[in-house]
């Protein structure tokens, strides 16, 4: 996203706060609009409208997978349809509004995005015939939405698709080389959340407006955080009153937002460690100044995004939940991770590491403590690392930190009742913590070589002329 | 008591303060391009900055102080130096070369000794072919002390009547050029437009140079650390194409035309002026020749034959009446050396072209006979 595009999203964030009545209708129709605006061109360009389209489409079907009949009645979802509808087909009408510089115009024919619209309402009405679902639908829907997801990240497994698909049209296959879905990361983790929820019975059902508009937030749909369906409800029914305290608060986490990612993170990019730096530095301090550049610039510019996204958020009636909190001050890695893309790890603990650890504690066959952490913190860090994409550097790097995990876990149990006198001094307290803080930063440092570099083989010759032995 | 912050407030005081710092910026006009950590923080550049194709890691940066500021010349000259500056456009510059492959640095590697001195070459080519372009950067070659000027200059450069970017981020001096020595650059009335009203000389109409300041001086750090000014992912080698075509044309011109009074002789009488007391050497850069025997009718598809050749008896000519020191080495590197078909040498033809020189190179340091 541009600053000016923040800007202009800013603007409209500030105007719908203000209405007092429709707000929910009108976040939804500019929400819907928003993806749309800021989905990027992809090859074939027709994606360019289906894949946001696909989004909302997805996100109808999540809904009526996890409402009730009470919720799902015509009179109170009819305004929400057909808001989603107008905005869907005035997208589509691009082609003959020629506004390139708001989407693209190069949209399919109407005809085509009528009979999209048919099947969806097909499938809807299938579904919404179901008054209590088959937990089976929700385990169909939560591997579905898991299979779009690794898909989606490994563009490969795609092109033979888009070869059939173009085959059968009767045409070229050309130009299909990565997929980039805007906000798919977040919107599926989100749709997870509240399928897993309602198979749970531990979620209320909302009507079609206050899910879609929690799925796509327009300040959260590109970069999160991921919310939690009731807390964003809550939130979006309440009145939007702030006071002069919240503008300052709102003024100050955007522009702070706005200097952290164009300013600090932008200029840090130009000398971040990459793979073309890589090849060319062959001096170990010089290694270690843009390794930390990268670890700096990627906080800087992740939770500048944080900071704008809970900016906007707060003109718009809803307190986003914080994603960063000083993760590089932190002096252990368990800590780090507590403060580190916060609403992504807690989605983990929430969905992964807690049921498993709990199955694994439950086990009939008894499970040593040590191996139930080790088995859990590896894979949850792996999983977390594949959310990112899924390449051999993503692996690794979810195992850096799934092994560095289990490590601190395991020596800090055995420190426990073996600490020395002086390290309950205050002088101690402060060299341990201060010594924590540089040894989780350069652990981290070192662990984002995975992120950065495109194989494990340049990121051991870095890792050798950072430590010397080049 | 606690006092109430109140937001409105803080956002006129916020406004005021915006306007009166652009307001400030624009009539104290710091001169913050002459601010640079290059030969302070990092080593300063081989050559002046200019951004390669999309690569991320370069920056163009065309006000001529600011340039200079990131260049080694800048820094301190050493009592035994010889020192030689470099003009010229890209093949000068060395597009398609690394930062230590281009003709400054071959040279320096040779490590030529004269009378107790080494003679360091300084590339201070740029690339856009146009010799008032050099005029002003030879203008500002002179501050930093040289012994020698080798000025490179071909047909492109010396009929260039074009506004490139460099002439309008310096149009000041570029007027300034024109107007003191009479180089009929017949489009210097639109280069004073250029002028920049107040809004302009705000922070805010400011911001893309001051960004581009910020961004070279951030590239120094890459600069320090890798010794590369460019993303070898953007150094081409190689350019495949030779088509040259039977076009007769230059630049919309018949064979039938004369180009005398098209080149800016006066702008080369300008420099050896401006350089006096330092020596200046023309040296007539080596063009690419496809086919010399069979191609009647272009040198390559930069040049007709025509065209070219009419040039080169109008600067000999007016070399040896201006008693400039002149070297015409046209045709002195094989076609096989060039790394494109018409202006850029390889690393070996860079070569190949230092040797050429030298000679004469020597005879004025060491004030030797070639």
């Amino acid at each position: 996203m541009s600053v000016s595009q923040l800007f202009i999203i800013a603007a409209i964030a500030l105007l719908v706060g203000q209405l007092k009545m429709g707000r929910s209708l009108v976040l939804l129709g500019v929400s819907v609009f928003v993806i749309y605006w800021l989905q990027p061109t992809q090859e074939p360009i027709t994606l360019t409208f289906w894949l946001p389209t696909a989004t909302v489409a997805v996100t109808i079907l999540a809904w009526l997978l996890t409402s009730t009949p009470e919720v799902r009645t015509w009179k109170q979802n009819l305004p929400a349809a057909a808001v989603l509808l107008s905005v869907i087909v005035l997208m589509d009408l691009n082609r003959y509004f020629h506004l390139e510089s708001v989407f693209t115009t190069a949209t399919p024919r109407l005809q085509w995005v009528g009979a999209f619209v048919v099947i969806l309402l097909v499938l809807a009405f299938l579904i919404a015939r179901f008054r209590e679902f088959p937990p089976v639908l929700f385990v169909i829907a939560v591997i579905g939405l898991i299979l779009l997801f690794i898909l989606i990240k490994v563009p490969s497994a795609l092109s033979p698709l888009f070869e059939t698909v173009s085959a059968f049209r009767g045409k070229e296959a050309g130009g299909f080389t990565s997929l980039s879905w805007l906000g798919f990361s977040y919107v599926s983790f989100r749709l997870l959340h509240t399928i897993l929820d309602r198979n749970a019975g531990r979620l209320t059902p909302v009507p079609l407006a206050e899910y879609v508009n929690y799925v796509i937030f327009f300040p959260s749909f590109t970069a999160g955080p991921i919310d939690r369906l009731e807390r964003f409800t809550r939130d979006l029914n309440a009145p939007v009153a702030l006071g002069r305290e919240d503008w300052i608060d709102v003024g100050r986490r955007f522009f702070l937002g706005l200097f952290k990612k164009f300013v600090i993170a932008d200029a840090l990019a130009w000398i971040a460690l990459n793979d073309v730096f890589a090849e060319q530095v062959s001096s170990s301090a010089w290694m270690w100044v843009l390794l930390y550049s990268f670890s700096l610039r990627i906080y800087f510019d992740f939770s500048g995004y944080t900071d704008i996204a809970i900016g906007l958020g707060r003109l718009l009636g809803v307190r986003l939940p914080e994603n960063f909190a000083s993760p590089y001050l932190k002096p252990n890695l368990t800590q780090f991770w507590n403060s580190w893309h916060m609403t992504l790890t807690q989605w983990f603990r929430s969905y992964f590491f807690n049921p498993l650890t709990r199955a694994m504690r439950s086990s009939r066959q008894p499970v040593p403590s040590y191996l139930t952490i080790l088995v859990a913190q590896i894979s949850t860090m792996v999983l977390i690392g594949l959310w990112h994409g899924v390449t051999v550097g993503f692996v690794l790097w979810g195992l850096w930190h799934g092994a560095g995990l289990f490590i601190q876990n395991r020596w800090s149990d055995y420190m426990k009742d073996r600490m020395p006198a002086w390290a309950n001094t205050p002088t101690g307290q402060m060299v341990l913590q201060y010594s924590g803080i540089f040894l989780t930063f350069n652990f981290v440092s070192l662990g984002w070589l995975f992120f950065t570099l495109s194989t494990p083989a340049k990121v051991w010759s870095v890792m050798a002329v950072l430590f010397g032995v080049a | 008591m606690k006092s109430e912050i109140n937001p409105v407030r803080i956002l006129v005081k916020a406004l005021c303060l915006f306007v009166i710092i652009n307001i400030l910026y624009a009539l104290i006009d710091p001169q913050v391009s002459q601010v640079s950590g290059y030969n302070l923080v990092f080593p300063g550049r081989t050559r002046l900055p200019f951004g390669v194709g999309g690569d991320p890691y370069t920056v163009t940066v065309d006000e001529v102080d600011a340039m200079f500021a990131s260049h080694a010349i800048s820094a301190r000259k050493s009592a035994k130096e010889y020192r030689v500056a470099l003009l010229g456009d890209s093949s000068v510059w060395g597009e398609d070369m690394g930062a230590y492959e281009m003709i400054s640095e071959q040279w320096n590697a040779l490590n030529i000794q004269c009378e107790g001195k080494t003679i360091r070459t300084y590339n201070l080519g740029y690339p856009h072919p146009s010799v008032l372009k050099d005029l002003i950067i030879l203008d500002k070659v002179v501050e930093y002390d040289p012994d020698l000027i080798i000025w490179f200059v071909t047909l492109n450069t010396l009929i260039s009547q074009r506004i490139n970017p460099f002439l309008t981020a310096n149009h000041a001096r570029a007027v300034e050029m024109v107007e003191t020595y009479d180089i009929p650059f017949t489009r210097s009335r639109i280069l004073r437009g250029y002028e920049p009203n107040f809004y302009e000389k705000t922070l805010m109409g400011e911001r893309s140079n001051l960004a581009r300041q910020i961004k070279l001086q951030m590239l120094g750090i890459i600069w320090t650390a890798t010794g590369a000014d460019n993303n070898p992912l953007y150094i081409h080698s190689d350019f495949p194409s030779y088509a040259i075509g039977d076009d007769p044309r230059y630049r919309g011109m018949q064979p039938s035309e004369d180009i005398e009074n098209m080149l800016l002789f006066s702008a080369l009488t300008a420099g050896y002026d401006i350089a006096d007391p330092t020596p200046v050497l023309i040296v007539n850069e080596p063009v690419f020749i496809v086919n010399a025997e069979s191609d009647a009718v272009r040198y390559n598809a930069v040049y007709p034959r025509w065209a070219y050749d009419q040039y080169r008896e109008y600067i000999a000519t007016q070399a040896q009446s201006a008693g400039w020191n002149y070297l015409d080495l046209w045709n002195a590197v094989p076609s096989k050396y060039f790394s494109d078909a018409g202006l850029h040498l390889s690393i070996e033809g860079e070569r190949l072209l230092i040797q050429q020189i030298n000679p004469v190179l020597q005879s004025i340091a060491c004030d030797t006979t070639p």
